[in-house]
């Protein structure tokens, strides 16, 4: 607990916020090695804890046809060895107290693990070594091992948990064929099964080049000594042909209302109605964010009021924006009461749109809005976690690490008006996905085995 | 000649344009660099004029502020009558409190960008908040408001109850849930966590029942206040006192639980059908005679973070690492107003659930036996636990919630500070003792929650006693 000038996060000159003066900003610097690996580098001393986070410009929107799931077995294989590790990395990094794990999406895959300070090289010389030296110790029995632990990933997260194969149905059908966001990360089983060690090698010679990566470091370190660190352990791992990951698509048309029903084991009847939308940090973005406060946060929010409160027809209802890089889409998600038919409930939550579109939202619904955009922002980014990650996925979706003032920019620069025209701006083509109790003499539809 | 080609190739390796560096000096892991000290951040406690104390922990990085009022009071004080009623209370203070309605709340509380929390569990009930500090006297009036106000409309009653009954319905439904409702009922029988809502005991439920559970319970002499973040105990003390310190209200009387259900006299198996289920979820579980307070704690404490308590842990190495048959499976030891109870976790495909039982009896067995831990598993362990705790401590909120428990558990006032210590003195014979003593596997109950047609057949080959359980954790009658 040091003097708040010296800890990561800084107010800024002006208590009140405007696009102009951005309220909060992250202190960093960054740099490019040789070989193309982009260093961030962002103190913050206030525990002896130090948070390294890598992030590779490949997603499960890069995996190619019959490979769907493959950007994330990868992820896992890289916990697995590697040429002068040769053993699972949990083990070493557990054992120091670290904090360990990767995530991919559809836009990019990372890697973190917080450590003591005085630990740094060892998370460096691990990191790097996953980096450069992946393959050597890739084996057939731990790709074998780790398809078996990600298709019960695929059981556990999403075929055996209620309404957990909704996003696999959402996808599916906002989608058209040969799209990069036709499948959802998790993949199916059969192009989980059929992934082979050749496609293991070509995908890391493809993809996890430091010339496609980017290495942020956030918390407790001196900057001559990590810069040092930085050097000798990822300075030697040579650059690759700079990888193309798809960056633009055309944005999808959908021709009028495509209804989905599916019965399944679950309880009670939920609908999701999705439109596709602008992309992450586009124009309308930061537009249908705010949209979903007005629509769908608390109590005293327009489809709570109207739908749940009022007319008693769902028990639960929120809006939001699934924001990825190449297109978003947009939905309203709702759980029916008792007794009350899914289209009903679908027309009701029509009516509330229709007024919006009508009459638009008020400057109070905006300002509310923005005002708690601004608190959320300040307890995302409490942790350096948090700050090492947000650092990366700016440079790498931005190309500008220092987003983080334009990023709230986008939100207090919204108007009234330009939520309305958002809110225009999502097409009358739309999915609306029905889940609902199976008839019992019906088998489930559940995908996969 | 077979000089000269040694030679050559030496050459080459060293100096060719296509050479492959020498990177074997990776293979040593990097040594640390020099520690560096941490501090475990300090709380100021002070006192209201009705004696509520106050416990604030300063962090300045960010400027939001948290405040929590806790009471010791819960579900635990619920009667077989009033089942449920410490959290539909709780939950309905956030629907209605002063003049204001739920969405006149959730507006107040948007308009100063704050947020507002009210809940309950089993031991402890709480109002929270969390705002930026600018806006820190506004929100504390609001969250006051809910606290001291609440209207318990019968409108707004309506409301939630509809939507617990229907919650009810997912509970029975996903796989998780019905092991954790099931789980209970077997830990607890029908007392304390064991005693589950229906339908029936909502229904029960009336907001006068409300109203005076929150007069009698909710009362300064039960609470205490834990604040966080970016103020000081000297700037927020005036600000509670003007809001709480005239609230009065004695501690409750009542004695909090002790009873806990026996273990199973032998090993048995717990069914519960999900059909079709492409998974099992999995708990094996033995109630312990001992808690936080008890001797061998800390030795037990060590012994379950080697079998199961951590990603490279016994179990998950073998369950996931080794034999592929889940994504996790891991082991905890808890504890509440009673004693502890410790409980292997993991969901495994379905054709493997027999065989994943076995291996969480192997794997129990053998590290009672010949394949006992290891001092470099304790130190991995130790390190573990050691080593993440900076980080805990980023943000107040751990620090104030380890105050919460030494509190509510009536834990040494020294918990946090002594916790490093007492986790270096465990040696590895005293966790491989206290493993024997309280893992017994003649002992254990297994709580099975799937496709019941496919795994019956290798379930009945393990040898132990099936009892069939409905979603509730109701033995079903024998066919």
């Amino acid at each position: 607990m040091l003097i708040t000038a010296l800890l990561g996060l800084v107010l800024g000159a002006h208590a009140e916020s405007t696009p102009e003066s951005p309220i909060i900003s992250i202190p960093f610097e960054e740099y490019d090695l040789d070989n193309g690996l982009h260093v961030i580098l962002s103190e913050d001393h206030s525990v002896p804890f130090v948070r390294v986070n890598v992030w590779y410009r490949v997603g499960a929107k890069d995996e190619v046809d019959g490979r769907s799931g493959f950007a994330h077995l990868f992820e896992h294989l890289m916990f697995q060895g590697s040429a002068h590790m040769d053993g699972e990395y949990f083990g070493p990094l557990q054992r120091i107290g670290a904090q360990i794990n990767g995530t991919t999406n559809m836009d990019r895959t990372n890697y973190f693990e917080g450590v003591p300070s005085e630990q740094l090289p060892l998370a460096l010389w691990l990191e790097a070594d996953r980096m450069g030296f992946l393959l050597p110790a890739l084996t057939q029995e731990k790709l074998d091992n780790q398809k078996l632990v990600v298709r019960n990933e695929r059981r556990q997260s999403y075929e055996n948990r209620p309404y957990g194969m909704a996003w696999w149905w959402l996808f599916e059908n906002l989608f058209p064929e040969g799209h990069p966001y036709k499948i959802p990360t998790i993949g199916k089983h059969e192009d989980i099964d059929a992934a082979n060690l050749e496609d293991v090698k070509a995908f890391f010679r493809q993809w996890y080049l430091p010339n496609n990566a980017s290495l942020s470091i956030a918390g407790d370190f001196e900057p001559d000594e990590a810069k040092a660190l930085v050097e000798k352990y990822f300075g030697d791992i040579p650059a690759g042909p700079q990888p193309s990951p798809v960056l633009a698509v055309d944005p999808v048309q959908l021709a009028g209302e495509t209804v989905i029903r599916k019965d399944d084991d679950v309880p009670h009847n939920k609908v999701w109605i999705a439109w596709h939308s602008p992309a992450l940090y586009q124009p309308g973005d930061a537009e249908l964010d705010t949209l979903s406060s007005v629509l769908s946060s608390g109590k005293d929010s327009r489809l709570y009021r109207a739908i749940v409160e009022q007319k008693k027809l769902a028990r639960s209802i929120s809006a939001y924006q699934v924001s990825m890089l190449l297109s978003s889409f947009y939905v309203i998600e709702a759980t029916a009461s008792e007794g009350i038919d899914p289209d009903a409930l679908v027309a009701e939550i029509d009516n509330v749109l229709a007024d919006v579109r009508e009459n638009g939202v008020t400057d109070d619904e905006v300002a509310l809005a923005k005002i708690n955009w601004e608190a959320s922002f300040f307890r995302r980014m409490s942790t350096i976690g948090a700050k090492a990650d947000q650092l990366n996925q700016y440079y790498i979706h931005r190309g500008e690490t220092d987003y983080i003032g334009a990023d709230l920019a986008r939100f207090q620069g919204v108007t009234a008006e330009g939520v309305k025209t958002a809110l225009d701006g999502l097409s009358n083509g739309r999915v609306i996905l029905h889940i609902g109790p199976a008839d019992k003499s019906t088998s489930s539809d559940l995908e996969g085995n | 000649m077979r000089h000269s080609i040694l030679f050559t190739a030496l050459v080459c390796t060293a100096c060719g344009p296509k050479a492959t560096p020498d990177t074997s000096w990776r293979n040593t892991p990097p040594a640390p660099l020099a520690p560096r000290a941490f501090q475990l951040p300090q709380a100021e406690t002070g006192t209201l004029s009705n004696g509520l104390r106050v416990s604030v922990v300063e962090n300045h990085e960010v400027p939001l502020v948290s405040v929590r009022v806790a009471f010791d009071q819960g579900g635990w004080s619920d009667s077989a009558d009033t089942i449920g009623l410490a959290s539909v209370t709780m939950d309905m203070l956030n629907e209605g409190a002063g003049e204001y309605d739920a969405a006149g709340i959730s507006k107040a509380a948007k308009a100063i960008a704050a947020n507002i929390g009210t809940g309950a569990g089993s031991d402890s009930a709480y109002v929270s908040m969390n705002v930026l500090s600018k806006n820190l006297e506004p929100a504390l009036d609001l969250m006051a408001t809910v606290l001291l106000e609440p209207t318990f409309e019968q409108d707004d009653w309506d409301l939630m109850l509809t939507d617990r009954v229907a919650s009810l319905a997912s509970s029975r439904n996903n796989p998780g849930s019905i092991a954790g409702r099931a789980g209970s009922r077997l830990r607890y029988g029908n007392q304390y966590k064991g005693m589950l809502s229906s339908e029936e005991t909502y229904r029960a439920l009336t907001t006068n029942a409300m109203a005076e559970w929150a007069t009698s319970n909710l009362t300064p002499g039960n609470a205490r206040i834990y604040v966080g973040g970016d103020t000081t105990l000297d700037a927020i003390l005036p600000l509670l006192e003007a809001r709480f310190g005239s609230w009065s209200g004695e501690a409750s009387a009542a004695e909090k639980p002790t009873a806990s259900e026996p273990n199973v006299e032998a090993t048995t198996v717990f069914l519960i059908d999900k059909p079709g289920a492409p998974q099992s979820v999995l708990r094996a579980f033995r109630r312990l005679d001992i808690n936080r307070l008890s001797d061998d704690w800390f030795q037990f404490y060590m012994a379950n973070m080697m079998y199961g308590g951590m990603f490279s842990s016994r179990l998950n190495l073998n369950l996931r690492e080794d034999k592929g048959w889940t994504y996790g499976a891991r082991s905890s030891v808890s504890t509440d107003y009673t004693k502890g109870v410790w409980t292997a976790s993991t969901s495994v495909k379905t054709d493997t659930t027999a065989d994943s039982i076995s291996e969480i009896i192997r794997e129990i067995t053998e590290a009672g036996a010949e394949r006992q831990f290891t001092q470099e598993e304790l130190d991995n362990a130790r390190g573990y636990l050691l080593g993440s705790r900076p980080v805990r401590y980023e943000n107040a909120g751990s620090l104030l919630s380890e105050l919460q428990t030494i509190w509510l558990y009536e834990l040494p006032e020294d918990w946090t500070v002594t916790f490093a210590d007492k986790i270096r003195g465990v040696t590895l014979e005293a966790a491989q003792a206290a493993w024997a003593d309280h893992v017994r596997v003649p002992e254990l109950s297994i709580l099975v929650v799937g496709d019941r047609a496919t795994i019956e057949g290798s379930l009945a080959e393990l040898g132990y006693p099936i009892v069939h359980l409905d979603s509730d954790g109701n033995p079903m009658e024998a066919k």
